[in-house]
């Protein structure tokens, strides 16, 4: 297995994994306890990130509307972070603490905005931080932006919306889109409720779980992904891959004994 | 006997002509143009300062104008097109069933518009009646309309604060300028709101002089889109509020295809905030 680095912590009893959580149903204690049991590390599971570390909604509000992408074939975001009223629109999202639906934001200049706000002396190894964030992240690869579940970093970022917008859906699902443009999209997921995850569905906790872990493999410096289609690691491109790894709840060999490794470093 | 018909038939005539002439009242040509002229005149001394401009009398437009007239708020709308109602007399490709999804059939049962489900969630109704009604209810809330007037410039006061708009006829901007050398004029305004649709002639107006950015519409993240039009409508400059498929010009929000719920709910939301800008800028 590729080890992306040596963390220099280990075996340190200070571990620990904070968990910011988002405005959806997700049962964030629940997610806390698995990894907890799984790695052995101290979990623990705070308020909303910006509500924790009180900070200046004007000045995230100007962040976020920094990391807006504009165009999705295009790696620069667009210049208007200055916008009145995608400043004004920002500031509303963040009182509101709502999801932000149809924007998707740079998943690099994001995580960087939010490692500014942590304070130095939680940002060292041995101390690993997981922002649930109710907005789409995607980073441009090559041709486009791509939008992701998860982005591993200090913090690392699970986003919500992702968890039910970036893998793909059923090629079905889509000729039956393009066939029906008009009928709500929630109809249209009914007919694949068991492939599909639809907003604030009942297994995402599930989901959310073995997402969480893989944050958990690349801050304990190990490559965060399985190639393994039953494996909980498992970087699923389709929502069908997704949803039938991680309710499998099973880890390949290989994962169980570093997942193993991880939890003999913590006792 | 002849004679007697004859006189019998004039008779007759000249009572027609007797009835004819009380259908309707004696009026002559010059009373005809006098009324026009002085209604109109009237009417816009009355709104030559206004609480809200509305430019553009689409669906969002005109149910952020109802909206707003039944509180009492000033409002005109300004439409360049002599018939009023946007996109919303016809639905996708030509045929006049427009959709809309829960919950903004709310607002037809406001109006009384009738439509039916026709999947879980999905409303129709026929455009014709829901846009004539919607007219109708903005119309009997007391809303002004200048149609036939188009856009031409906006007027900012201090901390360039967008204070009014510049307008002129329709027809002028469509002959050429050598025999259409028609100066506008400007009408004052509190707010304005900026309903003209994925033109958002306003906003690309302050990007001419550098005010603000756009991004323009695109196809970026589809999902949602109705929410994100209703969740960015909003100020977008300072007096100026952003309305329907202005917003996704404004914010470069994916296009949509023809739901018409979301132009009522941004148009309603709209509302609300020009009537909370309206007291801020008192």
């Amino acid at each position: 297995m590729r080890r992306l680095r040596k963390n220099s912590f280990e075996n340190t009893s200070e571990d620990i994994i904070y968990i910011y959580p988002s405005s959806w149903d997700i049962q964030f204690l629940e997610i806390a306890r698995f990894l907890t049991d799984t790695t052995g590390i101290r979990t623990v599971v705070r308020t909303d990130f910006f509500e924790h570390f009180k900070v200046d909604s004007d000045n995230i509000a100007r962040n976020f509307a920094a990391c807006r992408v504009f165009d999705i074939f295009s790696v620069r975001c667009a210049d208007v972070h200055d916008s009145y009223g995608v400043l004004n629109i920002e500031k509303e999202f963040i009182g509101s603490r709502q999801p932000v639906y149809g924007v998707m934001y740079d998943a690099n200049m994001v995580a960087s905005m939010l490692r500014k706000i942590i304070p130095q002396d939680e940002k060292k190894f041995g101390v690993h931080h997981i922002v649930f964030l109710d907005r789409l992240i995607g980073t441009y690869t090559g041709d486009r932006y791509h939008a992701h579940v998860v982005h591993c970093s200090v913090p690392s970022i699970i986003s919500t919306l992702g968890l039910v917008q970036a893998p793909a859906r059923p090629r079905e699902f889509y000729a039956l889109r393009n066939m029906n443009p008009y009928v709500p999209e929630e109809i249209l997921l009914e007919k694949f409720k068991d492939r599909v995850l639809t907003y604030n569905d009942p297994r995402i906790t599930r989901i959310a779980k073995g997402i969480a872990l893989q944050t958990v493999l690349w801050a304990n410096g190990y490559y965060p992904f399985c190639k393994h289609r039953t494996c909980k690691l498992y970087d699923a491109h389709w929502q069908e891959e997704l949803i039938k790894s991680q309710m499998s709840g099973k880890l390949c060999k290989m994962h169980a004994r570093i997942i193993k490794r991880i939890k003999n470093q913590h006792k | 006997m002849q004679i007697k018909l004859n006189l019998y038939t004039t008779l007759i005539l000249d009572y027609a002509v007797i009835k004819m002439a009380k259908i309707f009242s004696k009026a002559s040509e010059s009373d005809v143009t006098r009324a026009i002229v002085s209604q109109f005149a009237s009417d816009m001394c009355e709104f030559t300062e206004v609480d809200v401009a509305i430019i553009g009398a689409g669906p969002s437009g005109l149910q952020a104008a109802s909206d707003l007239a039944k509180d009492g708020i000033k409002t005109l709308v300004i439409e360049r097109n002599n018939y009023l109602g946007g996109g919303f007399w016809i639905g996708g490709f030509l045929m006049n069933t427009v959709t809309l999804r829960d919950p903004s059939q709310k607002i037809l049962d406001e109006i009384g518009v009738p439509y039916k489900e026709y999947v879980k969630g999905l409303y129709i109704t026929p455009g014709p009646h829901a846009c004539s009604k919607l007219i109708a209810s903005a119309c009997d809330n007391g809303v002004k309309f200048l149609n036939m007037a188009k856009f031409d410039d906006i007027v900012l006061r201090e901390k360039n604060r967008v204070s009014g708009v510049v307008i002129n006829w329709t027809p002028v901007s469509a002959l050429p300028r050598e025999i259409t050398c028609v100066d506008p004029v400007a009408l004052e305004a509190k707010v304005v709101i900026d309903a003209s649709g994925h033109d958002a002639v306003v906003v690309k107006k302050l990007e001419e002089r550098g005010l603000i950015k756009t991004p323009g519409f695109g196809a970026m993240w589809v999902e949602k889109s109705e929410d994100a039009v209703v969740e960015h409508t909003g100020e977008a400059y300072p007096g100026l509020i952003v309305t329907g498929m202005a917003v996704s010009t404004t914010y470069g929000l994916p296009r949509m295809g023809p739901t018409f719920g979301s132009m009522l709910l941004s148009g309603r939301k709209g509302a609300e905030i020009a009537k909370k800008l309206i007291r801020k800028y008192k």
